[in-house]
């Protein structure tokens, strides 16, 4: 299906976060954040699988207690990283649902769950797909269009793998994604627009920092802005800390106290865990605004009742180094913007987490008592500005839209492997992207043919302690004496903050290069082409399961006329051997339902409706009445009501169910 | 003892420094002030204001073409060095090959760092 050339599609700006995800666009001069089909503006990163179906956001968490080994959160934690990585070991855990290596030398991690009584794996990246097709899809419900391209926001902090893990659940979810932009610079264009509209456009240069800290990840960036340049200089964070952590601290509290008062250990109990969890997270958010909880929770294991009384103090205590750790980064991103704290004009606080009283505290006492920027929403910030960059980059925003600019920089720095394990860096942390750097390197043995190139992003300068990223070789060297061949490396960094690796021998002009993360865990496009489809069949099948259910809802309807039509019938009309044979038709069709219906499908409905229709047929025509004066009688005797429920034709959906039986004339 | 250090070596010294920076010899000659286009007494606000006019410009986000794009990439590198106080004073006074020479400093001593290793090396070889 090939879009017209005059059909409308929008570009919107997507914020994917652990735990919320939230989805915006540009329109008519200004962004709208749009909410989803629960009314919600922002929707939950959940997927769960059922029996039936495969449920998405709000949806999948709604029925986490009853089915927690199926229902996944939390892909962001996963994505772009290894099944070996110390985080995901120690996250896995806290997890109710199952994850196991995919057992390749990538050891990449595969989340399992059951569905229609079938085991399935996942990667991260379709999980995240899938969040992301549930945001396209909030998307095109509100603009009434397709939405083809967006623009999708990741932790400043994300490497490499992990930005294009984040790229690649973009396309197998359908979207062609224009720009992968870091949340603080998004949470900035935000805020930057916001000023501008009560303030005009700032000539003077001023500096803010963003301190976005969300339900996973935690991020701080400092950006100058003037003339509507948006320039990041610094960043700095952690992409594993966030409000998560801080329930999981509660939840640790409160398992200990559950074990001390009834000796019992409700840990192996999955159910028991979800549902203690969710009112930890309930009782973290009520401390912001009030200064003790009690988390209750009935028969939570083995029959006990655990009920606890947390004050906000003992909260701020559970996580006291956490929010310390918090400042840390806060720190850094100063000084690698050097500038002084004064120079600071405003603290942007973005992220849930940043409603947290002694989060705030903190960082005010950091800045020494300096009023902190609360003016945007902190959970539709990012989206916001994701929006606005989608605006920009897709050539559809507004003029002033259009001469916005980012400039935004590579969070780590990058680097190769040279004699001794060393790291040589070719791109300094926080450069400006684009860019492209290049350094010549040569051979260091006699007549060698080759060399390996090791790619390594981080700060230490030995390579084994920084983040791998990829190797590739350069063959067929020219032999010649050592130091004598001259190898061109070169980094280039695409606005998208991914990087690219090439090797040239000055001599030969033989050439060698990598799209770094191809080597590191990273899906092929092969392995994005076969997601794509799958995914492509989820639909189908997400679709046929609706059908499904929608043929059933229509003949259980249809029973029930048919059912009351019988008793509507007195004898005069009705003799007993046909009233008989109906009765019998119906109880046979109330028994199909019960046992082949819970695995039948559209057609096994419709054909055991037709097949009543038809017994219902042939009566009707032996008592001489026609069908049509049946039905018109039925719809006298529900006359002014309307939905099934009432007794009526309309079915929930909006389908006359009249519609659905043949008309005899 | 030789067999030792014999292993990781193969594997991980195949490649040295080497003259590093070579290629940029036909970059030493530029005036990073007139690709900005800002006299050279320009003050830090000046070359910050400059740089982002320009970007607005020349930005990929802005104008994708290949032309624009080697355009953003010497705005941008001159304003790496013009904008870094340390960078700019050796610039001011030494040129591009000042620049160059503290960057290929902070090259050599890394390599110094593990000369430790080289002696067993070289007498291998």
């Amino acid at each position: 299906m090939s879009p017209s050339p005059e059909e409308k599609s929008y570009a919107v700006g997507i914020d994917l976060g652990t735990t919320y995800s939230c989805v915006g666009v540009y329109k008519d001069g200004e962004v709208q954040i749009i909410a989803n089909d629960q009314g919600n503006r922002t929707t939950l990163s959940y997927v769960a699988w059922t029996e039936q179906e495969r449920l998405l956001g709000d949806a999948a968490k709604n029925q986490v207690a009853s089915n927690p080994t199926n229902t996944v959160f939390d892909a962001k934690r996963l994505i772009g990283r290894r099944f070996d990585d110390p985080i995901v070991q120690a996250d896995l855990k806290l997890w109710p649902f199952k994850v196991v290596s995919d057992g390749s030398k990538d050891d990449k991690p595969l989340i399992e769950v059951f569905y229609q009584g079938v085991e399935k794996r996942f990667h991260p990246e379709e999980i995240s797909s899938m969040i992301l097709t549930k945001m396209k899809q909030t998307g095109e419900a509100y603009l009434g269009h397709r939405v083809r391209e967006a623009v999708i926001t990741v932790p400043a902090y994300f490497n490499d793998a992990q930005r294009q893990a984040t790229k690649d659940a973009g396309e197998i979810a359908g979207l062609r994604v224009l720009r992968i932009v870091n949340e603080p610079t998004a949470a900035a264009i935000a805020y930057g627009l916001d000023k501008s509209d009560k303030s005009g456009v700032a000539e003077k240069e001023t500096h803010i920092l963003v301190f976005d800290m969300g339900g996973g990840t935690f991020d701080v960036s400092v950006l100058a802005i003037q003339d509507s340049v948006f320039e990041v200089k610094a960043t700095a964070g952690d992409p594993h800390l966030g409000g998560e952590d801080f329930d999981n601290r509660i939840l640790s509290h409160c398992i200990a106290d559950f074990r001390r008062k009834h000796q019992s250990d409700p840990t192996r109990n999955q159910r028991a865990l979800r549902r203690l969890r969710t009112q930890c997270e309930r009782a973290k958010r009520l401390l912001s605004t009030q200064t003790s909880v009690t988390i209750e929770v009935d028969s939570l294991h083995e029959g006990n009742d655990f009920s606890i009384r947390l004050s906000r103090a003992k909260f701020e205590e559970l996580c006291i180094d956490y929010f310390k750790k918090a400042m840390e980064p806060v720190e850094q991103c100063l000084k690698d913007s050097n500038l002084p704290q004064k120079a600071i004009t405003d603290i942007v606080m973005v992220g849930g987490s940043t409603r947290i009283p002694k989060v705030q505290e903190l960082i005010k006492a950091f800045f020494n008592g300096k009023e902190l920027c609360k003016s945007i929403n902190p959970d539709e910030a990012v989206a916001y500005g994701a929006a606005v960059q989608a605006a920009i980059v897709s050539g559809q925003g507004s003029e002033d839209v259009q001469n916005m600019l980012l400039l935004d920089v590579a969070p780590l720095s990058l680097g190769i492997e040279t004699a001794g394990g060393m790291m040589q860096v070719l791109i300094e942390r926080n450069s400006t992207v684009p860019t492209s750097k290049s350094q010549d390197f040569t051979t260091f043995e006699d007549y060698q043919d080759h060399v390996d190139i090791s790619v390594y992003e981080g700060e230490r300068a030995m390579v084994k302690d920084n983040n791998f990223l990829g190797k590739f070789t350069l063959k067929d060297i020219p032999k010649s004496l050592r130091g004598v061949p001259k190898i061109q490396v070169t980094f280039t960094i695409d606005t998208n903050g991914i990087l690219q690796v090439r090797a040239e021998d000055a001599k030969s002009q033989k050439r060698s290069e990598i799209q770094i993360a191809n080597e590191k865990g990273r899906l092929t496009q092969n392995d994005i082409q076969k997601m794509l489809q799958e995914a492509e069949k989820y639909k189908g099948e997400d679709e046929i399961s609706k059908g499904d259910m929608l043929a059933k809802e229509e003949l259980k309807v249809y029973m029930q006329r048919f059912e009351k039509g019988i008793q509507d019938l007195d004898d005069t009309k009705l003799q007993r051997e046909d009233r008989e044979r109906l009765e019998g038709k119906l109880a046979d069709a109330y028994k199909w339902l019960e046992n082949d219906g819970l695995k039948a499908g559209k057609p096994e409905f419709d054909g055991k409706q037709k097949e009543l229709q038809a017994v219902m047929n042939t009566v009707m025509l032996k008592i001489n009445r026609s069908q049509t004066e049946f039905w018109d009688q039925q719809v006298v005797h529900h006359e002014g009501e309307k939905t099934i429920d009432k007794g009526g034709f309309i079915l929930h959906c909006g389908v006359d169910i009249r519609d659905l039986i043949e008309d005899p004339q | 003892r030789d067999q030792e250090i014999d292993a990781p070596i193969q594997q991980k010294l195949t490649l040295t420094f080497h003259r590093i920076f070579d290629h940029e010899a036909v970059d030493l000659d530029k005036d990073l002030y007139q690709v900005l286009g800002i006299p050279e007494d320009a003050d830090e606000a000046t070359i910050k204001k400059v740089y982002r006019k320009l970007s607005i410009q020349y930005h990929p986000d802005k104008s994708p073409d290949e032309a624009s794009k080697a355009k953003f990439a010497e705005i941008r590198d001159a304003y790496e060095v013009l904008n870094d106080p340390d960078k700019k004073i050796l610039y001011d006074t030494g040129g591009m090959a000042s620049v160059k020479e503290a960057e290929k400093g902070k090259v050599e001593s890394t390599g110094d760092m593990h000369s430790a290793v080289w002696p067993n090396i070289r007498a291998r070889l």
